[in-house]
């Protein structure tokens, strides 16, 4: 995989990140590292996390609820802090995607087909 | 969640951590220990913003800022002594008074009587005359069937003597069922109306007056005293808690009516000097007694047409009162709290000139970084603290007033109230205003 590929990547939309972070954590707990790489793997490298946002942005989860936090031992044997989703996030994360894809389709709607733009 | 706050340090770890996996995925990739970690440092962006936010998202940044904002207020306020000293003092005055005041009419109007079951008293008026004979009264009190019981009294000055020395003193001649349809038991010796076979005049003292004159001692029951010149005879106390049936105002010597004042003097149906007070019976009406009274009335006036023509025996029960005189004593209070306002502005007005000539200091601020969230934040702080010393001065001159007021008017020590309420009021104005 391409480390600093000059690709434009997209960066991230206010509000999606959060999303995004509830998402990969369904699969089970991460770290914040775990989080960045999956989000960048599963978009197939578009988009952009700027890793800085993300430990804020876990921070404003657990302080709601979403998500619960303890330090363990990562897969190479290093301290980490891994994410578990808790159950008001699952939730959430449901909320926000069924939110997220009608706001998609909306706004694809309004563009309307793809035309031949290069 | 205050419990479960995460240390800054516990932040910085995680941080840490991350930049470790992230090299060692990208030494993975083929990067030496040296690119590695740079571009791990790369990619995470500013570890200073990311702390300094996740300090901001913290709840102990409210608190600090409200500290500092502290500190910097009162600088502020000291560096500027005149217009502290002018804030303060009328902040002070308008609190001042609006307490006072409240406690005023707190104490005269709005407390009931200090008797049992207050709301089943009942004032009974000769109209067009106001208070009545004592003969009307003994008549009503043989006729009327509503009321458990009817009492007269009649408020007086009078000078007390005990043992050669004398004072002046509120007395009140009362009928001699005074104290049993009131419900007021004596704590010590005894009521009129025990002794009723007695003709010598005797006289129930105040809680106030048997502590202070007689020292709290048993003895005082029974003791020989002079009362405008009358031997009298002392034979009970009146509890504590009762200070007569004047609000604001505390009987000292109550003396029945009957072995006091001549047997003409109270056949005289034009000597109206008594008012009366019953106390309804449970399961009796307003209106049954309007009724009552009105025939009471007609007989009075068909029976001794030389005094009591067109005689209107008017009834007002303390529970009817009672809403009227709320009415009233928020009209009074309105008024005075006027009188706040006008500080409150001046106030702010003063404030106002002030943040003109401090215009420059906030934008300096705003260059410095401070959004116009925190600047607010100062100035009300500030203003906090003006108003929080205002009002504490205006507490203490309350106390102040409220001392005073006992001797300026006629005795009438009542407890003090401090009305904190008011206070609140005069902080959210003053917020308001700033």
């Amino acid at each position: 995989m391409s480390t600093q590929k000059e690709k434009e990547r997209l960066e991230l939309l206010q509000g999606t990140l959060d999303l995004l972070i509830l998402r990969t954590l369904i699969f089970g707990p991460q770290h914040g590292q775990g989080i960045a790489r999956a989000i960048e793997q599963t978009s197939e490298d578009e988009l952009l996390v700027e890793h800085g946002a993300l430990y804020p942005a876990l921070q404003r989860l657990e302080e709601r609820g979403w998500i619960a936090a303890e330090w363990g031992t990562s897969t190479n044997n290093r301290k980490a802090r891994f994410y578990t989703l808790t159950r008001l996030g699952r939730k959430q994360v449901v909320k926000e995607t069924t939110k997220w894809r009608r706001l998609a389709a909306a706004i694809g709607r309004v563009l309307g087909p793809e035309a031949g733009e290069g | 969640m205050f419990w479960r706050k995460r240390t800054p340090s516990d932040f910085a770890a995680e941080i840490e951590a991350h930049l470790a996996l992230e090299t060692e995925r990208l030494k993975e990739q083929g990067l030496s220990e040296e690119e590695a970690r740079t571009a791990a440092w790369r990619t995470f962006g500013n570890v200073t913003q990311a702390q300094e936010r996740f300090y901001e998202s913290g709840r102990w940044l409210g608190w600090d800022h409200f500290v500092q904002d502290l500190r910097f207020g009162l600088r502020m306020l000291r560096k500027s002594p005149s217009f502290t000293a002018v804030a303060v003092i009328s902040l002070a005055l308008g609190i001042g008074i609006n307490t006072t005041f409240f406690s005023m009419v707190d104490g005269f109007f709005l407390r009931p009587l200090p008797v049992k079951d207050a709301r089943q008293l009942v004032m009974i008026r000769s109209l067009p005359f106001g208070p009545s004979s004592f003969a009307d009264y003994q008549d009503i009190c043989r006729q009327a069937a509503v009321f458990k019981g009817i009492v007269a009294i009649s408020r007086h000055v009078a000078f007390l003597t005990v043992d050669d020395v004398t004072e002046m003193l509120r007395a009140d001649n009362v009928s001699e069922n005074f104290f049993s349809v009131l419900e007021v038991s004596p704590v010590l010796g005894h009521t009129f109306e025990i002794e009723s076979t007695r003709k010598d005049p005797t006289a129930v003292i105040s809680y106030g007056l048997w502590q202070r004159r007689f020292g709290g001692k048993a003895d005082a029951v029974d003791k020989l005293v002079r009362l405008d010149g009358r031997d009298v005879t002392i034979v009970g106390v009146a509890p504590q808690w009762f200070r007569g049936l004047q609000k604001g105002d505390t009987t000292d010597v109550y003396f029945p009516a009957d072995r006091w004042v001549g047997k003409e003097e109270l056949a005289q149906r034009d000597n109206r000097d008594y008012d009366l007070i019953a106390r309804l019976r449970p399961g009796e009406t307003m209106a049954q007694a309007r009724a009552e009274f009105g025939t009471i009335a007609r007989r009075l006036s068909a029976s001794f047409p030389e005094t009591d023509k067109g005689l209107n025996l008017e009834l007002t029960s303390e529970a009817e009162q009672f809403p009227e005189v709320l009415r009233l004593s928020a009209e009074l209070l309105a008024a005075v709290g006027l009188v706040l306002v006008i500080c409150c502005a001046n106030v702010a007005g003063m404030a106002l000139a002030k943040g003109e000539a401090r215009r420059r200091e906030l934008a300096m601020r705003k260059a410095l970084g401070a959004s116009r969230g925190r600047l607010l934040r100062q100035l009300l702080t500030e203003s906090l603290v003006l108003a929080l010393i205002g009002g504490g001065v205006g507490l203490v001159l309350t106390a102040y007033l409220v001392s005073l007021q006992s001797v300026l008017l006629p005795p009438s020590p009542f407890p003090v109230h401090f009305d904190i309420r008011v206070d609140h009021r005069a902080l959210a104005y003053c917020f308001l205003r700033h």
